[in-house]
Order: structure tokens, then sequence, then C-alpha cells
């Protein structure tokens, strides 16, 4: 079995953790390892999907509004948990301190989001593209965090594949989409971009 | 080589060619989506034509097994039936049949192409922590530790040597399990303990 080591860069969460999925990165020799758990808070089971360095075609990072998401989640979170408290708590006929007590920890937990959002800045999508599958790494929510895994993982994948030229793509792309508007059929295959090391 | 469009990951509708592998994000015209894509080699490497095995023509030839219309080209390595280009799976460097190929994964022979595991440590730490966590304590799960406390040392010692992971994992969670399952345990039989020597006493008296 393949040796593997956490992909960890600034910025990026240790693992998207939420109550009943987790995901992580790992990096092996050849290839990249998203690793994802299921559970409730413990994992019981996990599922891995290995990205090889030689299959990956693209990697898109989608630039994402600030992590509104997670913002809305942690409001939700906590107006929840006060809300289910507070019927609890008026059912056991407990006194007002501990209602204000749970609201205050409910809107602590809206801070705290807001304040992990600021910290990581603007959010993300990481894609990641082989031949079959299409897939967005969780653990990757920020853009300080994708440079990061960028700076990782392009070498390796340049030193399987080696190097595609921006220029070079540019006028295979323009010039398929010349062929594609002009009703030409199907393109003909033209000379490879400078792929291949 | 294969001549393909890069598309947009949301609308999938074909992007400015000025677009690919720039080092600045750029928004898609059609639905607004800002990205930037990064391109390698293998985007233009020609897919593998994944036709089915030939048609057979000689009544007298070979059939897969699993296609009787098509021609067998490999023999498994594994139970030695035929199969055609398409059952044919290539394995370690030796080729299987889709039902060889199950069973190794089923026995955890092919550990390398399996992707769902097991994490036995989890459900052990689950059982002995779960019962005992505040918002299910409210509704008094604690008594359920009276069962899922044995099971969870059960667990813990019948697959400590078991770590199905793919990654490095280390003993904790087993510890942890074993360690707070056996403190509910403690705690339930000086329980039991009080109660019988409170009902001993009444019925000395």
């Amino acid at each position: 079995m393949a040796r593997y080591r956490r992909l960890l860069v600034k910025g990026m969460e240790r693992r998207k953790f939420s109550a009943i999925k987790k995901s992580s990165l790992w990096l092996a020799e050849d290839h990249l390892l998203y690793l994802t758990q299921y559970g409730f808070i413990v994992s019981f089971t996990e599922n891995s999907q290995r990205y090889f360095f030689e299959d990956i075609e693209n990697i898109v990072i989608e630039s994402k509004p600030l992590h509104a998401r997670k913002s809305i989640m942690w409001f939700c979170f906590g107006a929840i948990n006060c809300f289910v408290m507070a019927v609890y708590y008026a059912v056991m006929g407990w006194s007002m301190p501990v209602m204000s007590c749970l609201g205050f920890l409910a809107f602590l937990s809206v801070f705290a989001g807001k304040m992990s959002m600021r910290r990581r800045g603007e959010g993300c999508r990481f894609w990641i593209t082989t031949c079959g599958v299409r897939e967005v790494l969780d653990p990757v929510t920020c853009l300080k965090a994708a440079d990061g895994v960028l700076k990782v993982l392009l070498p390796l994948i340049e030193k399987k594949q080696g190097k595609l030229e921006s220029h070079v793509i540019a006028e295979q792309q323009a010039r398929i989409l010349r062929e594609k508007r002009d009703g030409a059929g199907t393109p003909t295959v033209a000379s490879p971009p400078g792929a291949g090391a | 080589m294969e001549d393909r469009l890069i598309c947009c990951v949301k609308c999938e509708v074909d992007l400015d060619p000025q677009a690919i592998d720039s080092h600045e994000f750029r928004i898609c015209p059609a639905c607004g989506v800002k990205a930037r894509t990064i391109l390698f080699p293998a985007f233009y490497r020609a897919v593998p034509d994944v036709t089915p095995g030939a048609r057979v023509e000689d009544p007298e030839e070979a059939v897969c097994f699993h296609h009787p219309r098509r021609k067998a080209t490999h023999v498994c390595d594994d139970c030695g039936v035929f199969v055609c280009e398409t059952c044919a799976i290539p394995v370690d460097g030796k080729y299987t049949c889709p039902d060889c190929f199950d069973k190794e994964l089923k026995a955890g022979t092919t550990e390398d192409y399996r992707h769902k595991h097991i994490l036995y440590d989890g459900i052990a730490l689950g059982l002995a922590v779960l019962p005992l966590l505040p918002p299910f304590v409210l509704f008094g799960s604690y008594y359920l530790t009276i069962a899922t406390a044995p099971a969870a040392i059960m667990v813990s010692l019948l697959y400590w040597r078991k770590t199905d992971s793919v990654v490095p994992r280390s003993k904790v969670r087993y510890v942890w399990a074993l360690f707070i399952s056996i403190a509910a345990l403690i705690a339930w039989l000086s329980v039991i303990g009080f109660l019988f020597d409170k009902i001993l006493n009444k019925v000395r008296l």
C-alpha cells in the first residue's frame, strides 16, 4: 500500500468538518488521495478517491463570496440550538437566566463563525478533473489555501505530465472554437500543443 | 491527441480561449461564475477506445463468459473463464474477470483498489461516547451505556490489530473507547452494588 502524508497548507482546514462528514487530503508518491469519512461526530466509515498525477486533466478554482454558506450554517446552528433549549427548558419550567445564557452561547457561535470567515479571506471551490471524474475537494475552502495546494500539486503534476504553455492552449482552444463556429463538423485533429516533457 | 474545449464548471458553456490557464480569474459570460483554470497535457490525451470485444463470426471460436456473442480475448488468471476485452480487468500484471475482481475486493487482497473502509476504532469510540454527549443525555441516553460500554470494549479488543483505514491511524480511539467504557461499567457496577446493598439492608431490618 502507498505511504501517505497529509497535505496541509496555510489557510486550509485540517479537515473539512461537519457532524456527519469529514474530508481531508493526503499525498502519496504518485497520487493525491481525497479521503471522506462518514459517521455521526465520530467517523464510522471512510471513502477514498485517488487522483493520479498523470491523469489530472485540469484544476479549476472557482471564487466564491466570503464563506456565505458557512456563516448561514453557524447562524442556523445557533438559532436551532437556542430554540430547542428554550422549548426544553420552557417545558421543564426552568428560569430565565438559563435561557439567556443559552441565547448568549448561540450568538457567540454566530460570532465565531463570522470571525473564522474574516480570518480565512475570500472563499473558493477547488475542482479537480481526471478522465472520468470531476470533483470538488472540500477541505480547500479559501483562495489562500487553494494557492498553497497548487504550489504543492503543480510541480508534482508537471513532473509526470510536462507543462502546457498558456499561449499554445489559447491558440488551440481558439482554433477549435473557430472550427466549431464555422460548422466544419468534426474538427480536424491539430498538431498537439507543447505537451509532454 | 484530442481536440477538446474547456467549459465552465457550472453551466458547461465553452469558455473564451483567453480565459484558459491564466493566472487571473475570469468571469463566465453565461452564468457569471468567477474561475481560474489550469490545464495539463492529460486534457489533450486521446481517450482510449473502449468498444466492446469483437463479435463472434466462427461458431468454433471461444466466446466471453459474460457476453456469449463477443469473442474471448483473455483468460481470467484466477478462475480460468474466457472473457472479452470489456470484461478483462488488468490487476497487478494479470487479468481477472469481474466476478473474481469482486471476490478479491471483498477478501481485501486487492487492497489498493478498495475505496470503502470500515473504521472499527471509530465505531468503538462512538459506542462509548455518543450516549454520553450532552444533547442525548438530556433524554436519558446514559442508560444505554449499560449495553454500549461492553459492546465498545468488545469491538476494541476484537479489532485492536485491524486498522482498516488507508491512511496512517493511531490506536488512540481504541484507548479512549476502552477507558470511557470501563469507567462507565465501573459506574454501573457501583450503582448496582449500592442498590443491592440498600435492598439487603432493608431485608435484614
